[in-house]
């Protein structure tokens, strides 16, 4: 018998050494996940008070957005309210700085800070994927979600530009082989995910399982069966690399959790103050024309633009491609992944600038119909969502007609943020009516909804 | 030629060390550890860049 163990020893010398080498392996993989997790939740408080969350020129900006494990992080530190949005989350003025929302809630005045998610171009589709690679840690949690109504009237279908330069093969995959999401929601996302192929085309595992997926028929599915193993190693190898890449930049760049400065449950900030300072601050920087938008952006492009689009539109052509946008079917399967995952969100929209699609020929009647919508799917899914519809008329909540916040927009959107972290969100204001022949809004509105003010 | 002796004597020792089940055992570990330290040298990264795009609204 000893004899047998010897021979079969010797004529396989390197199975053992080759195992144990494995198993090592895997050990020092463990210790090392379990440390870079202790490290990013030891350092991302710090890091979300940074403004180089928000600066798209820092390394941070990338891992932050392409990777998942700050955004775990996030979700599991009690102290901090992820925020996913697009640009406006970018510091791209600043004049902005004081009352960007990662600024004005660095030092946690109300006992939390934003973990702001999201670059240009980062519409629903891509949002989707980064909620459903954070997976089970959505559970309970609370989540604010921005939205720019841009995406949902402009063109049918997010750029696909944009969407590729926001893809990532990480949260594609967490998607894709997440046995914790319901098929038919799997198979919603995979379909619309293959309507940018070139995202895929250089991923075979994941264009495969994607394209069965889509399929839905019994062979395509054993097919997509057969090769979810090799998918989720795929994604723990990624989510190993983004660990890596997390920890090289904390060495690189050392944070420290900061002591809370105020109690759990913090003081209240003084609103109407605010308010005051951010319009006052924003009214220098946009007095060059009538609709309120960014001095520069104006003189560079935006005089030049609005003239050409002068009376251009209509009500009917607006209200076509707001009912055929694809946005709504990819804010439904953000819904759908956050309602599976038992989070509680959020969804803010930034108001249409009322003034600038007013002279283009489109009018609030029309534009209520993205509202009244917007509501509606929300209900549906049983979400809060402010969509400051009565600010439809403020020419001061946004620097462009794209949605990018001023000032002014910033205090407001915290606002609600503050609310929504302390279980406080002011009730939805109710939709203004719409006017008839409302070609001109002549700030008919108010540029604050009351509960602002309190 | 006593450099040659030496040589020798040193060779024949080292391989009666690796003769030894456990130092074999040992070396072939560690051999095979390298080889995955190289690989997640090489792959350890990973590339999370995204295709430039240009984005015109600000």
């Amino acid at each position: 018998m000893m004899h047998a163990h010897n021979q079969t020893w010797e004529q396989t010398p390197h199975l053992a050494p080759a195992l144990t080498a494995m198993i090592l392996g895997f050990v020092v993989l463990a210790a090392f996940g379990s440390y870079a997790r202790s490290l990013e939740l030891g350092s991302i408080t710090a890091l979300a008070a940074d403004e180089a969350v928000i600066n798209r020129y820092d390394e941070l900006y990338r891992f932050k957005n392409q990777g998942t494990a700050l955004q775990q992080a996030a979700f599991e530190t009690s102290g901090l309210l992820p925020l996913y949005g697009s640009s406006e989350l970018v510091m791209n003025r600043d004049y902005n700085r004081p009352f960007h929302v990662t600024n004005l809630f660095r030092d946690r005045p109300s006992g939390f800070t934003i973990f702001p998610v999201g670059k240009q171009a980062t519409t629903c589709l891509i949002i989707q994927q980064r909620l459903a690679a954070v997976g089970p840690g959505l559970r309970g949690r609370k989540v604010a979600i921005s939205l720019s109504p841009y995406w949902f009237f402009e063109g049918l279908t997010a750029w696909a530009g944009g969407y590729a330069g926001n893809f990532s093969a990480l949260h594609a995959g967490e998607l894709a082989f997440n046995t914790r999401l319901s098929l038919p929601l799997r198979q919603d996302a995979a379909r619309r995910m293959l309507q940018y192929p070139e995202t895929v085309a250089n991923r075979p595992l994941l264009r495969f399982a994607l394209e069965n997926l889509a399929d839905g028929s019994l062979l395509s599915l054993a097919c997509y069966d057969a090769v979810l193993p090799l998918g989720m190693v795929h994604n723990a190898i990624l989510r190993y690399q983004d660990h890596w890449n997390v920890v090289c930049y904390l060495w690189k760049h050392p944070k420290r959790t900061p002591s809370p400065i105020a109690p759990p449950g913090g003081q209240q900030l003084d609103w109407p103050a605010l308010h005051r300072q951010a319009d006052a601050w924003y009214r220098a920087h946009s007095n060059n024309n009538e609709f309120g938008l960014d001095n520069q952006r104006w003189d560079r492009s935006l005089r030049q633009e609005t003239l050409r689009k002068k009376d251009t539109r209509s009500d009917q052509a607006f209200l076509c491609a707001l009912e055929r946008n694809q946005e709504w079917v990819d804010l439904e399967l953000v819904l759908r992944v956050l309602t599976e995952f038992g989070a509680q969100p959020l969804l803010l929209s930034v108001p249409i600038h009322g003034a600038w699609y007013d002279q283009c020929g489109i009018t609030y009647t029309a534009r209520r119909a993205y509202y009244q919508k917007l509501r509606e799917i929300c209900a549906r899914y049983h979400t809060a969502v402010v969509d400051f519809a009565d600010h439809d008329a403020d020419r001061y909540f946004c620097m462009d007609y794209v949605g990018h916040l001023s000032p002014s927009g910033w205090v407001c959107y915290s606002q609600v943020l503050d609310g929504f972290f302390h279980d406080r969100i002011p009730p939805q204001a109710e939709l203004p009516p719409a006017r008839v022949a409302s070609r001109r809004s002549e700030a008919g509105l108010p540029s604050r909804p009351a509960h602002a003010l309190h | 030629m006593i450099f040659r002796d030496r040589f020798s004597k040193y060779r024949t020792l080292l391989s009666e060390w690796l003769a030894l089940p456990w130092v074999r055992f040992v070396a072939l570990t560690a051999y095979y550890l390298g080889i995955l330290v190289g690989l997640i040298a090489l792959y350890g990264r990973g590339d999370f860049s995204t295709p430039p795009f240009i984005y015109q609204n600000f």
